[in-house]
């Protein structure tokens, strides 16, 4: 133990009573403190965890070095693309990554698709070589798993078939994949939208966009004749006008389909599909946002993503919010990164959904209504169906578009975020867009794989993604006390203990209880880590340390 | 080159070169030999094939109207339908190339 326990009344040495500087004990005298050594840097009023050695750090004590592993050329998919999309091919236990590749081999833009082999172990990817998908540029591209067969959809706009929306069937063989041909969609501007495959009845299901916006079903051939696509219904309209970006997911078994994410008629909507006797049905929309409605619209929402969470039998959309319910734009709550469960039981034919919960804020968030907010992008989300927790990958104009994740699991239904960001990628920025981020789960290796590109070399990476791992060195047992004063790294600090009066805090209630939260701040609520009972508000600025 | 003319509209919806395979029924066209492209929306009913045409220099999918002998352009066709937002980036990518005009897509 590097510290020393401040004995009451007593003031030699290093050993002196905490001062009472609002404390009235009534006849006990005053609380201790403690002088130990600060591990980092502390400031005034620094909420402080007992380290095992015996020094203290302040809160945020953050370990997130298990969290992720930086991107590197040995988890390159390519060196030169962008916008990865992935599926886990679990037929032949493959990792797949559809892409835009950008100027190299003469293949300027184009869709391509390449498979890895996963080592959960070392967490390495072996790739195999690189499929070119497309006749001319890739605009827009979605991918879905026929998990029968083991056959991705790739869909895309293709400027080589005159910006015709296409699709193209791979399997895998060998180092690369055996191609059906381009398919057309549609023989119109098109631009592919969602994809799911539906295992009970063993079709694609599809949501395309042509001026409106429509769902077609499709069966899978891989036969003698080689790889086909029989497209058995043709554009029912879905009806959703002034489409922006869009996002789907697939609950799966006979109560499933495909939940449909996106902004239409300018609010954030999720919208079922599924198909019931051979039929696709169109279910009931939803508003994202609780209490919205036809007055109050969410202007500017974008960077939709969708993912089913097989636990809870319930879906998990992130965006970017473009205002708060109600309120006008630019607003305090504009541009940030925000979440909603969407609940759904019995026939897949409506949904219900929580409160819409923040994953991060813009940065900078000026708060004020005025000025320009920058904007949260990406926003994808990953689940580790080992850990039973939600990854948010993002990324915001306020840092340089550095990388950000967050760690979240559901508590009684909703989703709950860890309190700190944990930057992925610091030396690298990412590429803007809603498209640069994904996720994969391997069921196999029972990893979480996150999927990037960045603008500084215009390649497309993948990292390990562990959020087992603890992320916070803040336990339910090492709150020790509250910072008297400010102190350097390896410098001796006074710690206020329990019974201490702390003068150093803000924007407290009076007469509030207030619980430690990771990030170091106090809330009326306990983190998710557990309840930490931090002490009771006496004013705005003290509380009577607990 | 050949085209595939809209019976309904007379848009010229697709161009080949000539010696490009053109495999037509009553359900699809299949391009090529081996099958390269599938169009399943067009066939022998709704569509006909002009070979020997000389397009456009602009030509590009549904926005001209050919009559056998005359290419019209069509009014109603906007060179922005093809860079409609999707993702942010995609009218950056769609400005800094030049559209290939025929299928196989010629290499860059």
């Amino acid at each position: 133990m590097s510290g020393v326990l401040n004995k009451i009344g007593s003031r030699s040495g290093r050993i002196w009573a905490g001062q009472a500087r609002d404390v009235v004990s009534g006849g006990g005298g005053a609380a201790p403190t403690w002088d130990t050594i600060a591990d980092g840097a502390i400031s005034d009023g620094s909420k402080c965890i007992l380290r095992a050695d015996g020094k203290v750090s302040a809160l945020p004590s953050e370990d997130a070095s298990a969290l992720y592993g930086e991107g590197s050329t040995g988890d390159q998919v390519h060196d030169d693309g962008n916008k990865p999309i992935t599926v886990y091919d679990t037929v032949n236990n493959k990792i797949i990554c559809m892409y835009t590749t950008t100027t190299s081999g003469g293949n300027w833009n184009k869709a391509a698709l390449r498979h890895g082999t996963v080592d959960g172990s070392t967490k390495t990817i072996s790739w195999g070589n690189e499929t070119i998908l497309s006749s001319g540029q890739n605009q827009g591209h979605v991918m879905c798993y026929d998990s029968v067969q083991g056959i991705m959809a790739c869909f895309f706009r293709d400027t080589g078939t005159n910006f015709y929306c296409c699709v193209r069937l791979a399997k895998i063989n060998g180092a690369g994949f055996d191609l059906g041909p381009i398919t057309i969609i549609e023989t119109a501007t098109g631009t592919p939208l969602a994809a799911e495959y539906d295992t009970q009845n063993n079709q694609v299901l599809f949501v395309w966009s042509s001026g409106a916006r429509y769902v077609g079903k499709a069966t899978i051939l891989d036969d003698a004749m080689g790889l086909g696509w029989s497209q058995s219904a043709w554009s029912p309209n879905l009806n959703l006008s002034s489409m922006s970006s869009s996002s789907s997911a697939w609950k799966p078994g006979a109560t499933g389909g495909m939940l449909f994410a996106g902004k239409w008629n300018n609010y954030s909507m999720v919208l079922p599909i599924f198909i019931s006797a051979g039929n696709i049905v169109q279910g009931t929309e939803k508003y994202l946002d609780i209490g919205n409605s036809t007055g109050t619209s969410s202007s500017y929402d974008d960077n939709y993503h969708a993912v089913y969470d097989p636990d809870t039998g319930n879906f998990l959309v992130t965006r970017k919010r473009g205002s708060a319910v109600g309120g006008t734009y630019p607003h305090a709550d504009a541009r940030d990164m925000v979440s909603t469960v969407v609940e759904t039981s019995g026939p897949f034919n409506s949904f219900s959904v929580k409160a819409t919960v923040k994953v991060a804020d813009a940065l900078p968030d000026p708060g004020n209504g005025a000025g320009y907010s920058f904007g949260t992008y990406g926003g994808h989300v990953g689940y580790d169906e080992t850990a039973n927790k939600y990854v948010c990958a993002y990324y915001s104009e306020g840092d340089t578009y550095k990388g950000w994740l967050k760690v979240g699991h559901i508590v009684a239904g909703q989703i709950v975020w860890s309190s700190s960001a944990y930057n992925f990628d610091s030396p690298m920025n990412l590429s803007s867009g809603s498209s640069s981020i994904a996720f994969a789960w391997d069921p196999d290796e029972a990893k979480l794989i996150l999927f990037y590109n960045n603008t500084s070399t215009n390649n497309v990476l993948a990292t390990f993604i562990d959020p087992s791992v603890a992320l916070t060195n803040l336990t339910t047992s090492n709150f020790i006390g509250i910072a008297d004063g400010a102190y350097a790294d390896g410098t001796t600090a006074k710690i206020q203990l329990r019974g201490h009066i702390d003068d150093a805090q803000s924007g407290l209630t009076i007469g509030s209880e207030y619980f430690v939260q990771s990030d170091g701040t106090l809330a009326t609520t306990a983190d998710s880590l557990g309840s930490i009972p931090a002490g009771t508000a006496l004013s705005s600025t003290k509380i009577l340390i607990k | 080159m050949k085209t595939i003319i809209s019976n309904e509209t007379n848009h010229s919806l697709y161009m080949f070169k000539d010696d490009v395979v053109l495999d037509i029924d009553e359900n699809r066209y299949e391009v090529g030999d081996p099958v390269e492209l599938v169009i399943p929306d067009c066939n022998s009913t709704n569509t006909t094939v002009h070979e020997n045409v000389t397009p456009p220099a602009d030509w590009i999918g549904r926005k001209y109207i050919f009559d056998g002998t005359d290419w019209t352009v069509d009014t109603d066709y906007v060179d922005s339908d093809n860079v409609e937002k999707i993702y942010s980036s995609d009218k950056e990518l769609y400005d800094s190339y030049s559209r290939p005009r025929f299928y196989p897509a010629e290499e860059e």
